[in-house]
């Protein structure tokens, strides 16, 4: 043990104690960092010298530098993430299509409905009255403006989910091909180092899982040498060589489907942004679009039917009130189209959607899509041939094979394309009968009482009542969504607390233990000092 | 448990959130004067205010069709009055002219008179309401009665809705109100009239009777509107009575209750008051600030 052991004790004691400030510099400076882990650096003593059989240290040494990091809480985040990104996308979606709807401020068709039929009422109360008929056309004209209106919202909204499904494809992208990058450069950094971790980029790395968790859900792992792995639905969209890129395509809907490859991934999601946004997407189609359209088609076929029954001032009869509903369809084939479709029978009509699937080259069934009931199964296919079932005649030309289909609808264009058909007042029938003109308002109290009296079409619900299940789906739903997004939210705060308590910078903590090692580094300046200052007096002797 | 000030700062951001977020709810129903802005936040409140506002629509236009009878059917009241008047003085006339003492010069000018009081019973047969005869059954643009005072117009009546399922006639078909026995009060003034030109004292007497009938249908049909006035009168206040309830019920539905969310809102404004200013303490300091 010489005195100039005791030169390296004190240099070790400032070197470590400096490293230990370091570390607290860089968690004070981190304070705000999202994702940041507090780095604590680990003392321990420098193996000694014996001295009598006993063992005396020689200084002190960095052992190592700990992230505080808790991979289980991490794995919750990831976890609540995905839902919390679920339930923001659908409250968001879900809480702007309530405002289309907004019967409390006087939005949403309830209004026009009513003024519709109560211009019946008009007519019957003065079935001569000019002024009652021009009044009835122009609150038909308004019921239908303001179901476009509607409809054109609802379109909007539509529109703006799938785009959004278009970006959350994109950030994915983006966050996947950065993975790719950290994964690298964690493996270069830690490569035959077992204990070392590369801390602040494992941070930059669990919060790209983070930020990837709220757009989807996806299952991960993470290999020996560090290299993450990340799959969706059993495809790899990172892998220790590279990222696989998710991209979109539009059918012919204007639907935009989440496709890996050749592959429709689009039904595998259930959380994160994107099912948020599939999820608000089928509410709007398949439930609000297809029963406001149904709403309409409904009142167009009873008025129509009515109103043709009965005659106009001026003798005339068989005049459609509304534009007649006709069938639109969307071809889903490969080889066949579609040469027409028309309503041969509108009494007939049901306003369900229909399917007409190929089950080969001569063979299909027609599937009810509201019921999901069989219409006809097993038919055989002729081309040009008429098919008729529910008051619809479709023709379908061409070769179509195994698994095409096409889409039949009285609904699809129907807000889009209706218009009253009627012009001339006088054609407005009020009269059932041309002998008791005319004074004769039997037809008009007829028309004005189709609101009061359930409809088949419509599930036995009035035309209000009807209504008023729209409203209340969007209501229910919304309250739904911002319920989850509330205890999502809170979950997730939760958990950040928890992440927080372990691996979040205390001001306190850090200027305590500044101060600590600062005491430490003054006192190893000390022993070189006075170290000093004993060399100086044994060569003074 | 360590607590880190991000815990801290994140913490007071969320409260002050909340607390903001609860302060907009309450201005929003200040300001809109009711609780349920958007269906999600009663969904069921909201589709009972609906219904009430759809009942309370179709009670106004029943009070609407009512209002309508009402004005209807008093025109045709005071029409069968005027009718009602001619006929009790054609009968003190044709009670005058059956006296044996009259000349026959006394009784054309009786006669004259008649003749007038016929054409002005035809002319209020022709009465309009809103340019359609009300005589004529269905054949409203038709004259009732044509220069030989035969019916033009039909047995049809004009029904309008006064509740649900429930109609009432506007008009009083003009063979009923103008004609007693198959014969139209007209004819009776023309026979009348004819048997004082020609001194016929047989006929002059035969008219009386005939008179006195036509009298007791016009009876008959102004309590037949009465009666119709009256129902429509009940329903009338019945639906008013509906409306008020309604009204009171969709206020409770919808409406806020003013005093209860301004006290809400103080006491929000009062949280977040506080909540700031411990907010400021807490998060500015740290051990560092007695550093130095």
């Amino acid at each position: 043990m010489s005195l100039l052991g005791l030169f390296d004790i004190g240099k070790s004691a400032i070197l470590s104690n400096q490293v230990a400030m370091n570390a607290i510099s860089n968690n004070i400076a981190n304070v705000n960092t999202e994702g940041y882990s507090r780095q604590e650096v680990v003392l321990e003593t420098t193996a000694g010298v014996q001295i009598r059989g006993d063992y005396l240290g020689r200084g002190v040494s960095i052992a190592g530098i700990t992230r505080h990091f808790d991979k289980f809480i991490q794995l919750q985040i990831i976890g609540q993430n995905q839902s919390y990104g679920r339930s923001s996308s659908l409250n968001q979606g879900l809480s702007h299509v309530e405002q289309i709807f907004n019967e409390a401020k006087g939005l949403g068709l309830s209004n026009s409905l009513q003024d519709y039929f109560n211009s019946w009422q008009g007519v019957a109360t003065d079935p001569e009255g000019q002024p009652q008929r021009i009044t009835l056309l122009q609150k038909a004209k308004a019921l239908i403006q303001n179901a476009q209106q509607i409809e054109r919202d609802v379109s909007d909204t539509l529109k703006n989910v799938n785009d959004e499904i278009a970006n959350v494809v994109e950030r994915v992208n983006t966050i996947t091909s950065q993975i790719v990058q950290l994964n690298e450069k964690i493996v270069q950094v830690e490569a035959g180092q077992t204990d070392k971790q590369a801390s602040f980029i494992r941070d930059q790395r669990d919060k790209l899982l983070n930020d990837l968790a709220e757009q989807i859900d996806y299952t991960w792992y993470e290999d020996n040498n560090g290299y993450l792995t990340v799959m969706v639905g059993g495809k790899s969209l990172v892998t220790p060589e590279k990222a696989y890129q998710l991209s979109t395509s539009v059918d012919i809907e204007g639907n935009r489907s989440v496709t890996f490859g050749s592959e429709d991934l689009t039904s595998l999601f259930s959380k994160g942004q994107l099912a948020g946004n599939i999820a608000v997407r089928d509410e709007l189609s398949t439930d609000t679009l297809t029963s406001l359209r149904k709403l309409i088609a409904s009142i167009i076929k009873e008025t129509n039917s009515l109103h043709s029954s009965g005659y106009g001032l001026d003798g005339s009869t068989g005049n459609d009130f509304f534009d007649p509903l006709q069938i639109y369809t969307l071809d889903y084939s490969s080889g066949g189209y579609i040469s027409s479709a028309t309503v041969n029978d509108p009494s007939a009509l049901t306003l369900d959607e229909y399917n007409i699937n190929f089950t080969d080259a001569s063979t299909y069934d027609i599937i009810n899509n509201s019921t999901g009931a069989t219409v006809a199964a097993g038919q055989t296919y002729t081309a040009g041939g008429t098919i008729t079932f529910d008051g619809i005649d479709v023709v379908i030309d061409g070769a179509p094979a195994a698994g095409d289909s096409f889409l039949i609808s009285p609904l699809r264009g129907v807000i889009q394309n209706i218009n009253v058909a009627i012009t001339d007042t006088r054609q407005i029938a009020a009269a059932s009968s041309a002998l008791t003109l005319p004074g004769d308002n039997t037809n008009a109290l007829q028309l004005f009482q189709l609101s009061q009296s359930g409809r088949a079409d419509l599930s036995g619900a009035t035309f209000e009542g009807f209504y008023r299940g729209i409203v209340s789906n969007v209501g229910v739903d919304s309250k739904a969504a911002a319920d989850s997004l509330t205890y999502d939210s809170n979950l997730l705060f939760e958990l950040e607390k928890k992440r927080e308590e372990v691996s979040g910078v205390s001001l306190d903590e850090e200027a305590a233990n500044l101060i600590r090692y600062q005491r430490a580094f003054e006192a190893g300046a000390r022993i070189i000092k006075i170290t000093d200052e004993l060399l100086q007096m044994v060569i003074d002797l | 448990m360590r607590i880190t000030s991000f815990a801290i700062f994140n913490q007071m951001t969320r409260a002050l959130q909340a607390g903001m977020k609860n302060m907009f709810l309450y201005s929003e129903r200040l300001s809109s004067g009711k609780k349920i802005n958007k269906p999600s936040d009663d969904v069921y409140g909201m589709m009972n205010a609906m219904g009430y506002k759809v009942t309370l629509n179709e009670i106004d236009q029943y009070k609407k069709n009512i209002d309508n009878a009402d004005s209807q059917l008093g025109l045709t009241d005071t029409v069968m009055s005027t009718v009602g008047d001619i006929l009790s003085r054609a009968r003190e006339l044709a009670v005058q002219g059956s006296t044996g003492t009259q000349t026959p010069a006394n009784r054309a000018s009786i006669a004259q008179e008649i003749a007038n009081l016929r054409d002005e019973a035809l002319r209020l047969s022709q009465t309009q309401f809103r340019d359609r005869y009300i005589f004529s059954g269905y054949k409203t643009g038709t004259v009732p009665f044509d220069v030989s005072f035969n019916y033009q117009g039909d047995a049809n009546e004009l029904n309008v809705l006064i509740d649900r399922g429930s109609t009432i006639a506007l008009n009083i078909k003009g063979d009923e109100a103008f004609s007693s026995g198959g014969e139209t009060y007209f004819e009776t003034l023309d026979d009348l009239y004819n048997a004082l030109i020609t001194n016929d004292q047989t006929n002059i007497q035969a008219s009386i009777t005939l008179i006195d009938n036509a009298s007791g249908q016009v009876a008959n049909v102004r309590a037949d509107i009465g009666a119709r006035m009256n129902y429509i009168e009940k329903l009338r206040s019945t639906h008013e009575d509906r409306d008020i309830a309604l009204k009171t019920m969709l206020s409770s539905t919808e409406d806020d209750d003013i005093a209860e969310t301004v006290s809400e809102l103080t006491k929000t404004q009062v949280s977040l008051e506080s909540l700031r200013a411990s907010g400021a303490k807490v998060i500015s300091q740290s051990l560092m600030d007695f550093l130095g």
